[in-house]
């Protein structure tokens, strides 16, 4: 490396709160400088997204003067050892997070090749090179717009043999994940206590099953410590919510990133190899001669336990989505001279009568706007060191975040979400089976932040709310018809307090 | 370096107010189906009024480049079949990932979202190929096409119209010629100091093209999508809206009502719908003049070298290697520009005779644009890293198909302004690092691609710093 190149390296591994790499010996932790955390349309919040292009753009020139610069910089510092000591703040996990977010992969990185726009059963694409590259719309970290829609469990070639899923926004994903985490811990709790009393009576007991006040039907508990689970709904017999995926295929962030790097370009995170190890997975991982790298590009350790960990905190701290009805606008000056400037709407009332029709019409009976959160603490655990990472997301994600409400006793999470499957009818219905999931499965899609993520639906075919409202069906269908049996102002009513669920308002520089 | 915070105030509330229209549009467009797109859509016939300046077509194309077509609207046709991902009976508007041969997909709602990376009005990613020319279901069947940013556009077919008019004035001074003198006439072709071949004038006023080069025998330069098949902002736009839309132009439905335009590429449905989705008036001419209007005023690309002392020395060395390599010998640095005034005029034959809209593609809209040569104000340099012809690039980079006559292996230079934000590269983005690019040159560019493999490791590091450098104008916006 040059010597400006490396100065600059310093800097920009100092900012990130990892310069003590260059020390390894060192015990004490420098104090890093205080995290940035300007949020919204502020001046401060649009000085540090221009020194984020600014690094973007010489992160360019230094991958150019030395292939794999992020990544070899990366992994040195973000050592599990110095991840379970709490070297790192929170807020440097999710710097060096992003950049591993917007990172580009290369062939010299582990990228996986050639490029395969359908995936080849469950091994994948890949079709890109970065997870900022399908999560863009809406702001960083956002969703995937039509053409971004991934076609999963296919033959390698045909749209037709393969499931298009539309990459979600992922706002919010550590809240989602705690809920989850939750709701899976009051259904096992319930599901031992029926145990319990099946052996304690000596007979099948039968109990109703519930989280966070969401049914989960009928659980049948036997003296021999079996269970029946097949009068269960929305949830696997393993009792365990997983929130993400669309047909909820994920209990936990993690998880799903080490899949999905695989899937989509090709990275092979070693927490995966070293599972493949101990039980091989050949269809997923490829059956390269190297048990060190598995799909035999040639390179080893494709991501390290540590920057996995970055990568998850960066998810886990994003912001909350908000629930804000459209500001009525006066006094607009027209946008050019001979446009006519818009009048001044109040769209307060739609907004109210909407809120209502989304109850009466029955969409909040799954989209449950919110759940409460009784703990704040996101953990990620690496499965090689075991190091375990504690980020009080109340405190340290990215804002807006979780705030408690004493009168809800916890934390409120609006996320229009039961996080439970339901049937949605065989016109949606999937190709195939995946992770177990019946095809006309699919997990209650989280509303928020709706407005700031078109198009909808699992494969992003309907470019409008109207379109999507209209392609429900199975569980859905009676919502479906009393929303087509609306008037037009309550349709519109409806819309306008869709659209009030949207991503607060921030800057960026591309 | 981070722009004065002055600067970034006035970034913040430029960006700001178009969210904030956006936004409220958008409600509207809520309790009014369809208010969105009126209030993106002027007709031609309010164009012509002349009551609407450049500002106010910028700001409306601004909103129609990002807005999200519907069914209702025209999206989709009723001829896509159903093989795509959205089998079934529900309202859909057919969409195709794969396209269906020359009548395309539609694969996508929006313009916006394959110009995206890095910011608005930018190229795409990998994902966001468009699988152009297909069966309809197989990837492998189609050509694949990596969505370009679509900054310095005006520039761009400025340029290029000057160059059909210094081509074709040698060819109409080599006819005069060879009708005067009663023998033939072979004049050497050039334009802009790039080299098109020759052309032979018969004394009958016959012409002999088969040494033209890198041209169509038409003349006319063509500078727009990957193999260089479109002469005009506008005729991207109609294509673009109908292969990837399925929308179909009034002035397209004029040329199949004429008998000038094949019906096979529109559909087999009456000329006023010929994609027969029940939806007549799918794109008015206005929308492409304010679409053409807006992305001629875009902003162009810029250099923007490294701030260390160490990379900045590599940029230097770098564009000297750049030469050296041969690499400039068709992505010419720069190309003279004389008439920075781009006439765009409606094509739909029903408006043939409106007056047409001019922009100065060196003031009007957005900042930054092309600067003028050495502070003179009648010639200004396109630093667009491009010769605006065609070349062979080998076997290796080969399409399955030719297009509109064009071989499979014979593609424009691309212009290489932008290309820091604008990876992966080459036409189907197979490479994702410049390094890779360069090696996947072949045919006229395997001389350069092999000196440039040929130099020092720094060497070929620096001159990916020079090329990395070629970017747009941090700018604030909201998402």
């Amino acid at each position: 490396m040059t010597g400006g190149a490396r100065a600059f390296s310093l800097a920009v591994l100092h900012f990130a709160g990892l310069t003590a790499c260059s020390a390894p010996d060192r015990t004490a932790r420098i104090e890093p400088p205080a995290p940035v955390w300007a949020a919204g349309l502020s001046v401060d919040a649009a000085r540090e997204a221009h020194r984020q292009a600014e690094l973007r753009h010489h992160l360019r020139h230094l991958e150019a003067v030395k292939p794999r610069w992020l990544l070899d910089a990366t992994a040195r510092a973000l050592s599990p050892e110095r991840i379970a000591r709490g070297d790192f703040a929170p807020w440097e996990l999710h710097e060096a997070g992003r950049l591993l977010f917007e990172h580009e992969h290369t062939f010299a990185d582990g990228l996986g090749s050639p490029f395969r726009r359908v995936h080849k059963g469950r091994s994948g694409g890949p079709e890109t090179t970065s997870c900022g590259s399908c999560h863009w719309r809406g702001g960083p970290a956002g969703a995937g717009s039509l053409q971004d829609s991934s076609f999963v469990l296919g033959d390698g070639d045909t749209v037709s043999s393969a499931d298009p899923r539309n990459p979600p926004s992922l706002q919010g994903a550590g809240a989602v994940e705690l809920l989850a985490a939750e709701m899976s811990a009051e259904l096992q709790s319930a599901r031992d206590e029926l145990l319990a009393r099946a052996r304690r009576e000596g007979k099948e007991i039968e109990g109703k099953l519930s989280a966070k006040g969401i049914s989960f039907g009928v659980l049948r508990a036997k003296p021999s410590g079996e269970i029946d689970a097949s009068h269960l709904e929305g949830v696997d017999p393993d009792l365990v919510i997983k929130p993400f995926g669309w047909k909820g295929t994920f209990a936990t962030l993690r998880s799903f990133v080490v899949e999905s790097l695989q899937q989509h370009f090709g990275i092979q995170a070693e927490e995966l190899v070293a599972r493949h190890r101990s039980s091989p997975d050949p269809e997923l991982l490829g059956g390269g001669a190297d048990p060190e790298d598995p799909d035999g590009d040639g390179v080893r350790s494709e991501l390290t336990e540590g920057q996995l960990t970055a990568l998850v905190s960066f998810l886990a701290m994003q912001e909350l989505p908000v629930v804000r009805p459209q500001e009525a606008w006066h006094g607009a000056e027209p946008a050019a001279p001979s446009l006519i400037a818009p009048t001044a709407t109040v769209f307060a009332d739609d907004w109210a009568r909407g809120r209502e029709v989304f109850a009466s019409a029955g969409c909040s009976s799954c989209h449950v706007p919110k759940l409460i959160l009784q703990s704040p603490v996101f953990r990620t655990r690496g499965e090689r060191s075991g190091a375990v990472t504690e980020i009080d997301l109340s405190k340290h994600a990215e804002s807006p975040r979780l705030e408690r409400d004493p009168l809800a006793d916890g934390y409120p999470v609006w996320l229009f979400s039961d996080l439970k499957r339901h049937d949605m009818g065989r016109e949606a219905a999937s190709r195939h089976v995946d992770h177990g999931v019946p095809r006309e499965a699919y997990l209650t899609r989280r509303l928020w932040g709706l407005a700031s993520s078109p198009p909808y639906f699992y494969d992003g075919h309907a470019p409008w709310l109207d379109h999507a409202i209209s392609a429900h069906g199975g569980e859905a269908s009676e919502s479906r018809s009393k929303f087509n049996a609306l008037s037009r102002e309550d349709r519109g009513a409806l819309r306008v307090y869709l659209l009030s669920l949207r991503r607060e308002r921030r800057v960026m520089v591309p | 370096m981070v722009p004065p915070d002055g600067v970034i105030l006035e970034q913040l509330s430029e960006a700001l107010e178009l969210k904030l229209r956006d936004d409220f549009d958008r409600a509207l467009d809520a309790v009014d189906p369809g208010e969105l797109l009126e209030h993106a859509t002027l007709t031609q016939t309010a164009v012509d009024r002349g009551v609407f300046g450049l500002d106010a077509l910028f700001v409306v194309g601004d909103e129609l480049f990002d807005y999200e077509f519907r069914p209702e609207q025209g999206l989709g046709n009723a001829l896509a079949g159903r093989l795509g991902t959205e089998a079934g009976p529900r309202h859909a508007p057919n969409l195709r990932r794969v396209h269906g041969g020359e009548l395309g997909g539609p694969d996508s709602h929006n313009c916006s979202t394959c110009h995206s990376k890095g910011g608005l009005d930018g190229a795409g990613h990998n994902t966001q190929n468009a699988f152009l020319r297909g069966d309809g279901d197989s990837t492998r069947s189609a050509d694949i096409r990596n969505p370009p940013h679509v900054l310095g556009l005006g520039p761009v077919e400025a340029l290029a119209r000057e160059m059909t008019l210094e081509l074709q004035s040698i060819r109409d001074r080599a006819l005069k010629t060879a009708a005067e003198s009663g023998k033939p006439v072979e004049a050497v072709l050039a334009a802009k100091g790039v080299s098109f071949g020759s052309i032979t004038a018969l004394p009958g006023g016959a012409l002999d093209t088969k040494k033209v080069e890198g041209v169509d025998p038409d003349l006319v330069v063509k500078p727009f999508g990957w193999k260089g098949h479109q002469a005009t902002i506008r005729g991207m736009v109609e294509e673009s809206f109908r292969i990837h839309l399925g929308i179909v132009s009034t002035a397209d439905q004029s040329r199949l009502r004429d008998g000038k335009l094949d019906a096979k590429d529109l559909g087999d449905g009456p000329w006023y719908d010929p994609d027969r989705d029940g939806v007549a008036l799918e794109v008015d001419e206005g929308m492409l003049t304010t679409l053409t209007a807006y992305l001629a005023q875009l902003e162009a690309p810029i250099v923007k070298p490294p701030q260390t002392p160490d990379l900045a020395d590599a940029f230097a060395r770098g564009r000297a290697l750049f030469d050296r390599a041969g690499c400039a010998s068709c992505h010419r640095p720069f190309l003279g520009l004389e008439n920075v005034v781009l006439e765009l005029r409606p094509t739909d034959p029903e408006y043939a005779d409106r007056p047409p809209i001019r922009v100065n593609v060196a003031e009007d809209g957005e900042q930054p644009k092309i600067e003028p040569q050495n502070g003179r104000r009648t010639a200004y340099n396109v630093h667009l890293l491009s010769d605006l012809k065609r070349h062979d690039m080998g076997p290796g980079l080969a399409t399955p198909k030719p297009q509109r006559g064009i071989p499979p292996a014979v593609f424009l230079t691309r212009p290489l302004w932008g290309l820091a934000f604008a990876a992966p590269y080459l036409h189907d983005g197979r490479a994702p690092t410049v390094d890779d690019a360069i090696r996947l040159h072949g045919g006229e560019a395997a001389q350069a691609r092999d000196a440039y493999t040929a130099l020092a490791t720094e060497d070929r590091a620096a001159l990916q710093v020079f090329l990395l450098s070629q970017t747009r104008q941090p700018k604030v916006q909201i998402p």
